[in-house]
């Protein structure tokens, strides 16, 4: 698929190129100098050019040592072509039980997910693949994805954490005081970009980079920290495989299994479904459980019913719906510890695209449109 | 490249030999690709057009640092861009006695042109965000970490958008050609 221009369109493309060309100002480029020859005439006003010169590269100098380190880093995240790091949530059980997930992301889309007890997801962004290994089961569903990662923005899908760093700005919005961290001095640089706010703390003597804090305003419950990071390790093909382990049992997702077009209704039906399958009737610690979260509360006893195949694909076609929100959507989730059925008690609200509105769904799976400034603080 | 460093050097220094070879040397690429983006040719000429008014009007503060072609690259895609938006326009045929195809040979310009033309057809049927994608890739030679810096959106993305892109034009072709 190769075009080219014939002779009158080159002729009268280039015609026109050449006008603006002349019509650009009358200045020659070599009149500027007239400028700086004005400034060397007069020996006062060289010796203030020259102490502006100096001021301002001693300036530059300590301005980029303070940040040099943050843009060194940055440099290094968008660079890399691997990346393994562990990633800390809270569960909002109560306890304040925290999450701790291994990351190993290999480009272009290759990533593994793995938990202290051996729980993993291997995700294949390219090919739409997705394995999940539960070893308390003996069990692993592998399945096509394509519907789920479509339109899902990856800022908040399972490369968030990742994404999010490799668009990290080169300059920092504020630099913090210094904070150990683990042991070590760290300086700290802070990042404001839309509903999130990256913290990024650098070892103060070598420059590495030792944390990332992401949290996000109008989902708290998202809000992660990221330790143990390296770039570029090799990171093996094998361990990116989509084999299952030996004598485990195979549950698989058909192709079509989750919406490609999410909806509140099947939202609604996750809070409903959710709420009838736990003994005490409440709706989920937070919009988008992870299956450890599932597990931990059936270990607890938290759970009741069928928790079956076709139930969970429901119940993710409704996190689904959370995850293709848009960052201007403002969603919020306050379901935590709430009761279905409990009197005009907010538990979602979210803005749709081009409404002024919110549109809030209430314990009873009601829902209203309210203005802003009336939402539940 | 060397030769790029050289003309872009020429260029802020006012000459007009700098441009006519700028523009001799990148105008049929820039066509491509705003033809592949606006599937129209009178809006892919009108493209190409601003984008090279634009750049010979800007040699005086021209003070662009990396590569010349993907500088020229993403001022297309951002007027192609722009051009959409406002544009309320028809997908155009594409006027064969405007337009010249790969091969020299008359019978290989008819084929070629009708080639060209299923593609498009193809192509317009994609959504924008793919089909700028699939136009910078195959066409533009960009490689997907640069489409997503152009794009402003993840790697992973602009592989997604790719791999639809192309199964969807499989997908059509294939029709067409059974039909």
């Amino acid at each position: 698929m190769s075009f080219s221009a014939d002779a009158e369109l080159r002729k009268q493309l280039l015609d026109d190129a050449l006008k603006a060309h002349e019509q650009t100002g009358t200045q020659s480029p070599f009149e500027k100098a007239n400028i700086w020859r004005t400034i060397m005439k007069s020996r006062t006003t060289k010796l203030a050019a020259a102490a502006v010169v100096v001021i301002a590269g001693v300036l530059c100098v300590q301005f980029l040592t303070g940040t040099n380190a943050y843009a060194q880093v940055v440099q290094e995240i968008r660079n890399a072509r691997t990346v393994v790091y562990t990633v800390i949530t809270q569960t909002n059980q109560g306890n304040g039980e925290t999450v701790k997930t291994d990351v190993a992301y290999k480009e272009p889309g290759l990533l593994r997910m793995s938990t202290v007890d051996g729980y993993v997801i291997i995700l294949d962004s390219t090919s739409g693949k997705v394995i999940s290994i539960v070893p308390t089961l003996q069990m692993y569903t592998i399945g096509d994805v394509k519907n789920l990662l479509n339109n899902i923005d990856t800022t908040k899908g399972p490369f968030d954490s990742i994404e999010s760093m490799k668009k990290l700005p080169a300059k920092a919005d504020e630099h913090l005081d210094p904070r150990e961290i683990d042991g070590v001095i760290c300086d700290g640089y802070k990042v404001k970009q839309g509903d999130l706010t990256t913290t990024v703390w650098i070892d103060a003597k070598t420059g590495d980079l030792v944390q990332v804090e992401q949290k996000y305003a109008s989902a708290p419950g998202m809000n992660k920290i990221i330790k143990n990071i390296k770039f570029n390790v090799v990171l093996d093909d094998s361990l990116f495989s989509m084999t299952p382990p030996e004598g485990y049992r195979a549950s698989e997702l058909k192709s079509d299994a989750f919406a490609s077009v999410s909806t509140e209704d099947m939202f609604i039906e996750f809070m409903r479904l959710w709420s009838s399958l736990t003994v005490d009737g409440m709706f989920p610690p937070v919009a988008t459980p992870t299956p450890k979260v599932i597990m931990d509360m059936g270990q607890q006893g938290k759970l009741k019913g069928e928790w079956n195949m076709p139930v969970m694909i429901r119940m993710t076609n409704g996190m689904l719906f959370v995850y293709r929100l848009p960052q201007s959507s403002n969603w919020r989730y306050m379901g935590e510890n709430v009761k279905f059925g409990t009197p005009d008690k907010a538990i979602f609200w979210y803005r749709p695209v081009g409404s002024q509105m919110y549109r809030v769904i209430y314990a009873d799976l009601t829902v209203r449109e309210v203005a802003e400034d009336k939402l539940p603080k | 490249m060397i030769e790029d460093e050289i003309l872009k050097w020429r260029f802020r220094q006012g000459s007009k030999e700098a441009l006519c070879r700028i523009y001799e040397k990148y105008l049929d690429y820039l066509l491509t690709l705003a033809v592949g983006f606006a599937n129209d040719f009178n809006t892919a000429q009108d493209i190409v057009h601003d984008v090279f008014v634009r750049f010979a009007a800007s040699w005086q503060g021209f003070g662009q640092q990396g590569n010349l072609k993907s500088y020229l690259t993403t001022c297309v895609v951002n007027q192609a861009r722009d051009h959409i938006r406002r544009a309320k326009h028809q997908p155009g045929e594409l006027k064969e006695d405007a337009l010249i195809g790969d091969s020299d040979c008359p019978e290989q310009i008819v084929i070629g042109d009708e080639v060209s033309q299923r593609l498009n057809r193809a192509l317009a049927e994609l959504p924008y965000e793919q089909r700028e994608t699939v136009v910078l890739h195959l066409k533009g030679d960009l490689r997907f970490r640069e489409i997503a810096k152009l794009q402003d959106v993840s790697i992973n993305t602009v592989a997604g958008r790719y791999r639809y892109g192309l199964d969807k034009l499989r997908s059509m072709l294939n029709d067409e050609v059974q039909k």
